[in-house]
């Protein structure tokens, strides 16, 4: 097989094949190396790469499953880890140079179980420093940038993951979203990116940003992948305190490609909000094809979606202070400058205004759960624009000029708020070539609705077809 | 402190000194002009009527569901 084609190839099809015998892991493996190779010049999206490692994890993989030790679905697929997921043995810098050799003793959870799966870790992937931010900028490591055009932005912070998983780099890899950092970089790529529900994903041995928000997950190009990946990392870890001890469903059985019936709300405040007309359009016909699968979709009225900034950025400037005050005192003259201020402005926040923003978050959460007693999920744009060139402050959304770190957190904030499961599925491209995200949001622990209406919505349409230009 | 000035310049420096930061004067100066967008966005929190609302102090979302045994 064409190394190009088993680069793209998805992590079920690789797992089928591999199963059969098809294929070995060290064919996967080395097309992979080599795509890396080619790529990672115009892209930078890993921090660490483990060539020697995954190579002779591969060969371990292909003796076990020859001899009839086949450990499931993700035994012997390359994945790569956003590099604030600790990995035993293995650096583990979370986009700054003051970590650059810190070396975990131990893997996070989602790490150790990606492991136990047979997963193969090709590399560290780049990030926007300590995840604080959602354009992917690193200068210590360098800036990652979009494989559709290498001049935009691949989105933040789990920017390296994104312009991985959307240039064949990675099969699968991962992402931690606090105002959006899984499904930002997801929409602005091209792929599928799911925000699982808060607690659903240990957090074990990630760097955290901010406490309260932090949601690890899976960033894939394809919805099955995203189940795949979730049947492994979900569940209950005793080292987290907010996971929650809940059964875990096989994520693969709810993708029936049926979606009737299914009642999805899309909240009028999301397209008053500032909005690129060509993702108006395309976010439009993503509902008209979930209508035409069978879905009802419905307006509904969500006026407490204009507080999401508010209240978001107040705790999440609070936490992420908190966090790093330390650090901050540090070697803060050692930070990125904008990541150093936003840490700095964050101290001013008195513990008044933190509580006021919860207070703010109980309100918030109860009037969205309001919304899914009557629609099964809410459905809207993951980002008001497409990609951004690289630092530039300004964005223009329809007729608005906004921020760009207000304008790429507009619509994802919500969902960290209220900690309910999110994904980013591709739904179109802008006349320029960049991908457009639809965002589909369920109940708390509902991520099987969440992922059964974005695979039926992807298998419908072609867009994870496409590729870019590398 | 009006809506406009969330923070007074002489405000800022002493808190800035209380908190340990410091920087240039460019570096201050950035700070203390990023800073007030930032209250002006927690400000906005006052808009929200929260009253008799307790905070989640400790946020995980319910499921209705049994703890596994």
């Amino acid at each position: 097989m064409d190394e190009l084609e088993i680069c793209y190839m998805s992590a079920g099809g690789l797992g089928r094949l591999l199963r059969q015998g098809e294929i070995s892991p060290v064919e996967i493996v080395e097309a992979h190396l080599s795509r890396i190779r080619d790529t990672e010049p115009a892209l930078n999206s890993f921090i660490t790469l483990l060539p020697e490692e995954a190579l002779a994890a591969a060969r371990q993989a292909e003796r076990d499953i020859r001899a009839g030790r086949y450990r499931g679905p993700l035994h012997g697929i390359p994945v790569g880890l956003k590099d604030l997921f600790h990995t035993g043995g293995i650096r583990t810098t979370s986009g700054s140079r003051i970590f650059d050799t810190f070396v975990p003793s131990e893997d996070c959870t989602v790490a150790a179980r990606f492991r136990e799966a047979g997963a193969i870790l090709l590399g560290k992937l780049n990030m926007h420093q300590f995840a604080y931010g959602p354009t992917g900028e690193n200068p210590d490591y360098g800036h990652m940038h979009n494989p559709w055009n290498p001049e935009l932005v691949s989105g933040g912070s789990s920017g390296g993951s994104g312009s991985a998983a959307a240039a064949g780099q990675c099969t699968i890899t991962t992402g931690s979203d606090t105002g959006g950092s899984i499904r930002i970089p997801a929409a602005l790529c091209g792929i599928v990116g799911l925000k699982p529900t808060y607690g659903r994903v240990s957090r074990h041995g990630l760097t955290p940003l901010a406490w309260s928000m932090d949601h690890p997950g899976p960033m894939v190009r394809t919805v099955e992948d995203a189940a795949l990946a979730m049947n492994v990392i979900a569940g209950y870890d005793p080292q987290d305190v907010a996971s929650a001890n809940l059964p875990v469903p096989d994520y693969t059985a709810a993708l029936t490609s049926d979606i009737r019936g299914l009642r999805i709300g899309a909240p009028r405040q999301y397209f008053d909000a500032p909005l690129d007309p060509e993702v108006r359009r395309s976010v439009n016909a993503a509902l008209g094809q979930l209508e035409a699968l069978g879905a009802e979709v419905r307006e509904v009225d969500f006026p407490e979606f204009q507080d999401a900034a508010s209240i978001s950025t107040t705790m999440l400037m609070a936490e992420a202070s908190a966090c790093f005050r330390d650090l901050l005192a540090r070697d803060g003259a050692s930070l990125y400058e904008p990541v150093r201020l936003r840490l700095e402005a964050g101290l001013f926040i008195s513990a008044a205004d933190y509580l006021r923003a919860q207070q703010g978050r109980a309100l918030f959460d109860r009037a969205a759960r309001r919304l899914l007693d009557d629609v099964d999920l809410l459905a809207g744009p993951t980002e008001p624009v497409t990609a951004p060139p690289l630092l530039q402050q300004q964005v223009l959304a329809g007729e608005q000029e906004i921020g760009t770190v207000a304008a790429l957190t507009q619509y994802t904030r919500p969902y960290n708020i209220t900690g309910f499961p999110a994904i980013s599925v591709p739904c179109g491209f802008s006349a320029e070539g960049m991908p457009i995200g639809l965002q589909l949001a369920g109940r708390p622990f509902d991520e099987e609705t969440v992922l059964r209406a974005a695979h039926a919505y992807e298998q419908a349409t072609e867009w994870r077809l496409r590729r870019p230009p590398l | 402190m009006t809506d406009d000035a969330p923070i007074s310049r002489q405000a800022f420096d002493e808190t800035a000194a209380r908190l340990g930061i410091s920087g240039s004067g460019a570096h201050m100066d950035e700070l203390y002009s990023q800073l007030r967008g930032v209250l002006s966005g927690t400000a906005a929190l006052s808009a929200i009527d929260v009253t008799g609302i307790e905070p989640d102090m400790a946020f995980i979302p319910a499921a209705g569901q049994p703890p596994i045994s």
